[in-house]
């Protein structure tokens, strides 16, 4: 009798593990969703029937410094660069007042924005 | 729609990273100016920088962790609000905000082509494309008043792509817009900013983007 009972609650505890796996990224989406913000902007662009707003849902995935901005960016010459540096590796380019500044995506993807003065401007870069 | 929103450490401000605005605190609405940059190969910057400064990766970044978004067909796609289907989802394109018009050219019709001589939001302007490498560039191709058309330069010994103007046989480096020889040399094209999407981020914020080779 306990054993079958037991029996039971295994299946049972098995059916719901399975079940909140197979459902888990719906429930996070609805999740994510129900947190989310909605904002009205502009558009930005325009036709002939004139500027729309957009609809922007800010959803939170990560948190505020969930991926950690660059603050005090450490820059190294070309000289230095080169051994940490592919050929073919993807860079973004800045160039402001004669100051050149190439940021790897590699490490732009790590960061997503890197705060930082171009050219004596106050730049954020972001990816 | 979906796309990185920053915020600031001294208001709180929520920053679209797309709409180059403020969408919700005490700066929602003000723009921040959009510096125009490149996105291109090492090889490339370099040959056109050689004085550039670099993050210091401190031997670490030797990988993309969004190696597998940019790849996957819908991977990471969320909250579509306008699924335009002129082009797939991923499919890059360089895009461009002027003077509230916005176009898309999509890296497929572009890299045959290489210089495309167009007019958008009142001015005159030409795209180069580098199809090995993947660069992209759009200027202002009016000079003191005079309105020049390009054709394809080559590259120079070093693999930097030129470009050629009709008007006077200048030639101008495609992705700094500098002319090098010619009767323009030392004369700066005006640099429009662009960047590099996926068609599904472009048309989503972008709804009335027009496309460049859809009639």
């Amino acid at each position: 009798m306990m054993a079958g009972k037991v029996g039971y609650l295994i299946a049972i505890f098995l059916g719901v593990l399975v079940l909140a796996a197979i459902f888990m990224p719906q429930v996070r989406q609805l999740w994510l969703n129900l947190r989310a913000e909605t904002v009205q902007v502009p558009d930005g662009s325009v036709v002939e029937t004139g500027q729309t707003t957009l609809d922007l849902r800010i959803i939170t995935v990560l948190g505020k410094d969930g991926i950690p901005a660059i603050l005090n960016p450490q820059f190294v010459n070309v000289a230095e660069a080169m051994p940490q540096m592919e050929q073919s590796e993807r860079v973004l380019g800045v160039s402001i007042n004669g100051d050149h500044r190439a940021y790897p995506l590699n490490l732009l993807s790590r960061h997503e924005i890197v705060n930082d003065t171009v050219g004596e401007v106050p730049v954020a870069v972001t990816w | 729609m979906n796309a990185l929103v920053m915020y600031d450490h001294q208001t709180d401000t929520l920053w679209s990273q797309f709409l180059s605005r403020g969408v919700q605190g005490p700066l929602s609405g003000t723009r921040l100016e959009i510096v125009p940059s490149v996105q291109t190969t090492w090889q490339q910057w370099l040959q056109l920088h050689p004085d550039t400064l670099v993050p210091d990766k401190r031997g670490g970044y030797q990988f993309d962790s969004y190696e597998g978004y940019y790849a996957g067909g819908s991977a990471g796609i969320l909250g579509e609000s306008n699924k335009d289907d002129r082009l797939p989802g991923k499919e890059l394109v360089l895009g461009a905000v002027h003077n509230d018009m916005a176009r898309a050219y999509p890296f497929g019709a572009i890299a045959g082509q290489r210089v495309i001589n167009d007019s958008f939001g009142g001015d005159a302007v030409v795209i180069a494309f580098d199809g090995s490498s993947e660069t992209g560039a759009i200027f202002k191709r009016t000079v003191d008043g005079r309105t020049l058309t390009f054709r394809d330069g080559g590259a120079n010994d070093l693999g930097v792509m030129l470009i050629r103007d009709q008007e006077t046989g200048s030639s101008w480096q495609a992705f700094t817009g500098q002319a090098i020889d010619g009767p323009m040399a030392g004369k700066v094209l005006d640099r429009l900013p662009s960047h590099y999407s996926f068609w599904f981020a472009w048309s989503d914020f972008h709804p009335n983007t027009e496309l460049f080779g859809s009639g």
